[in-house]
């Protein structure tokens, strides 16, 4: 029991806004996942995070399943994938982008950086059981 | 002997001389052959009567010799100046014989051209001595009669005629009151000669013309009796070549002298004096009467027989005026008979070359028209040139603010857009669930717990989020509406007093400075600029606003402004805030954008795109120096003076 603790992925959510954030954990919630969630209010916080793991060496960072806004202060959430998708530890870790924006443009380049979904808000039950069902 | 020079030059060269070699043997050959046409050549003698220097013998030699060589004949002249003005007697004229048969024994001219009275009295006792059979042409010869030259063949005369007649004309013509005339004459020759001309015209001018005639003075006397004379006098000038104490003069300066020193205006009548001190009117030319003699010359020794040429009078058919002396007398230039010629006349380029000057003019004036045009054209040019940039800059902004606006409409107005639609969504499930509950029927005592946690928490957690999205969303429009409204107003600018105006701004945001406990410190000496009071008030206010938000809490926190003038004058806010990284300074300016929106709850992220697009207006400009953590310098330059 305790290993599958462990082993439970850790879901990330970085989003600025925090009407956005606690409508993502609420419906996440409502899946009935048990899964814990870490939020990043802003892409450097976010970038902070990620290079300190990738300093432990600790493989935990395989276990990370993230939701990013892509309109944030300080770093935005494209450059975070970029930094993410030319890294090779952080690679394989699924990256879903959560943005208010349909911009065809947008979703085309958060594509071709290689993120596994792109999700229009509003976040919902629908789209919470998508990403219990893919990647958890 | 050329063969020689040749044929050793040849040998004596090498070859890279040779070119310099055959163009020294042109030259030679060249020089050579000038003389060989020599022989066509025809001698001429000149026998002057007078001395060189004398102005009449001087000018009368240079017409004759202008003229010989405008013929283009290969002429051999030689000139013989008997200077009877100083030696005169019949034993000089036998010495000049010995003297001319010496010399020219052995030549034979083609053609003599005997000048003046006493050269045709030599020449009527040595002519058949010295040069038998040579023709003569006799010019300069005053009171001309046949018996002068009885006996003579092989000879034809130019004689020269008085035009004392035409003068005295003139002078009545020309100056209506008149009636005296002052003759300065001499004991020399000619003034001799003249006098008896003038002793048979006089009569003519009875009751018109009374004469004065003054042969025998000296120069003292003379300009003292000129000086006093009345006002209808003329004076005429026949000769004063030499005064009663036998002191000399030259023609000209004693014609100068006179006319300088006379109260009436001076006549002469002899051409050369024109322009030395006399009015003008009908001249004997030396000059041209040289000219006349030698065109006769000319056809003898082209051939033609010098006893058909018929004796010649000299013609006076140009007036000659000198301007200065009609300006001196007023005398009109409209009297003066038609077709006189007017010498030293300022204005005389002007009237012979009327119809090209003003062609010229015009052509100057068109071109200036022209150039006048084009200019104006460049100028036009250059201005629409210059606001078509401008109009470009502010159209490239306006498209990237649209841009900005568009992608902010995409993302941050979208946001409280899609949590309002969530947490609608959230609240409909609930309110699906409620139903269920209600149709359901079942177990309500026991689920009144749930029902109970909905309607009273959930439900209305949802709807105040809800609403609070509602509000930001207001607020976001209001605050793009706010900065797209920036610009539309209208600007009035004029020199702003900067200490003055920070003053009352810091003075209206006292409350805030006193509760952060912020340190402030303006510069006594901030430049003036050119700008819009109200825009600069509001640049500075959100940046001094921005300074205190985005103070460190950490330490006590100060503002200094100050500012200096360049090219612009430029002001600078200081502060020891938080700062701003440096991948971040571009970022700052745009529309919603928040340093740290946690951290401020209260700002919509415009304050610096607020400025931005202020100073655009304005012409200014503003940039950031900071590091995160060292505080912040913002600086904005605006326009010190007027725009041309």
């Amino acid at each position: 029991m305790k290993l599958d603790i462990d082993r439970k992925k850790i879901i990330i959510i970085a989003d600025d806004d925090d009407d956005s954030y606690i409508l993502e954990e609420i419906y996440l919630r409502k899946t009935d996942i048990k899964n814990q969630i870490i939020r990043f209010c802003d892409g450097e916080e976010m970038i902070d995070f990620l290079k300190q793991e990738e300093i432990k060496g600790d493989p935990l960072w395989e276990k990370y399943i993230i939701l990013m806004d892509i309109r944030m202060p300080k770093i935005d959430g494209i450059s975070v994938l970029e930094f993410m998708k030319k890294n090779s530890c952080l690679q394989k870790t699924p990256v879903i982008m959560v943005s208010a924006s349909s911009n065809p443009n947008f979703i085309a380049q958060c594509r071709n950086l290689g993120c596994s979904d792109y999700f229009v808000k509003p976040f919902d039950f629908e789209k919470a059981k998508e990403i219990k069902n893919n990647y958890l | 002997m050329l063969y020689n020079i040749i044929t050793a030059g040849i040998l004596y060269v090498n070859r890279v001389k040779m070119i310099k070699v055959v163009r020294l043997l042109i030259y030679i050959c060249l020089g050579l052959s000038t003389p060989l046409y020599g022989y066509a050549e025809k001698k001429v003698l000149i026998l002057c009567s007078y001395h060189q220097g004398y102005v009449w013998t001087d000018e009368l030699n240079r017409g004759i010799l202008t003229a010989l060589k405008k013929s283009g004949l290969d002429l051999d002249i030689r000139i013989e100046y008997m200077d009877t003005k100083h030696y005169y007697n019949g034993q000089y004229f036998s010495i000049l014989n010995s003297i001319y048969k010496y010399k020219y024994s052995t030549d034979k001219f083609n053609i003599i051209i005997s000048c003046d009275n006493d050269a045709l009295k030599f020449l009527s006792l040595y002519r058949g001595d010295l040069f038998p059979g040579t023709p003569v042409i006799y010019c300069g010869i005053n009171n001309y009669e046949p018996s002068l030259v009885s006996g003579q063949s092989n000879c034809t005369v130019v004689a020269e005629e008085y035009n004392l007649k035409e003068i005295f004309d003139n002078i009545l013509h020309l100056h209506e009151n008149v009636r005296n005339i002052f003759v300065v004459s001499d004991k020399t020759t000619t003034g001799t000669n003249m006098e008896k001309v003038l002793a048979d015209i006089i009569p003519s001018y009875e009751n018109r013309l009374s004469f004065h005639i003054e042969n025998d003075l000296t120069e003292e006397t003379l300009l003292e009796k000129i000086k006093v004379l009345p006002d209808d006098t003329a004076i005429l000038l026949v000769s004063f070549l030499k005064d009663k104490n036998g002191k000399s003069f030259d023609h000209i300066k004693v014609t100068k002298l006179i006319s300088d020193n006379s109260p009436v205006p001076v006549y002469g009548y002899i051409s050369y004096l024109l322009g030395y001190g006399i009015v003008g009117g009908s001249l004997k030319s030396p000059f041209r009467h040289g000219e006349i003699t030698s065109n006769l010359a000319i056809d003898v020794l082209k051939g033609k027989n010098i006893n058909s040429i018929p004796v010649m009078y000299e013609k006076f058919d140009t007036n000659f005026y000198d301007y200065n002396q009609l300006k001196r007398w007023n005398i009109n230039k409209n009297i003066l008979p038609a077709g006189s010629v007017i010498i030293n006349d300022p204005f005389k380029f002007y009237y012979e070359n009327k119809r090209k000057l003003l062609s010229i003019f015009i052509i100057i004036l068109i071109q200036t028209a022209i150039i006048i045009l084009l200019i104006s054209n460049v100028v036009k040019r250059k201005k629409v040139q210059r606001r078509l940039t401008k109009a470009k800059c502010e159209l490239e902004s306006k498209n990237e603010e649209i841009q900005s606006v568009v992608y902010a409409a995409s993302h941050d107005l979208r946001t409280p857009l899609v949590n309002i639609h969530g947490f609608y969504k959230l609240n409909k499930e609930y309110f699906d669930k409620l139903n269920q509950f209600i149709s359901a029927n079942i177990n309500l005592k026991e689920m009144s717990e749930e029902i109970s946690h909905i309607i009273n928490e959930k439900i209305p957690y949802a709807f105040n989020i809800v609403f609070s999205n509602i509000l930001r969303m207001d607020t976001l429009l209001n605050g793009l509406l706010s900065v797209s409204r920036i610009g539309d107003i209208k600007i009035s600018l004029e020199y702003l007093d900067m200490n003055c105006l920070i003053a009352n701004i810091l003075n209206q945001m006292s409350f805030q400075i006193k509760e952060n406990n912020i340190k402030i410190d303006v510069a006594p000496n901030l430049p003036q600029c050119y700008s819009d009071r109200d825009m600069t008030i509001q640049i500075f206010t959100n940046l001094i606003s921005n300074s205190i938000k985005y103070r460190n809490k950490q330490t006590d926190s100060f503002i200094k402004i100050f500012g200096y003038r360049k090219d612009e004058s430029v002001y600078c806010v200081e502060d020891n805030g938080i700062g701003i990284p440096q991948e971040y300074k571009d970022k700052i300016f745009e529309l919603y954008h928040r340093l740290n929106p946690k951290d401020s709850k209260d700002g919509e992220g415009l304050g610096l795109t607020i400025v931005k697009r202020i100073l655009f207006r304005l012409n200014g400009r503003i940039w950031v120096e900071s590091e995160k953590g060292m505080g912040s310098k913002f600086y904005v330059a605006l326009p010190k003076d007027r725009v041309k």
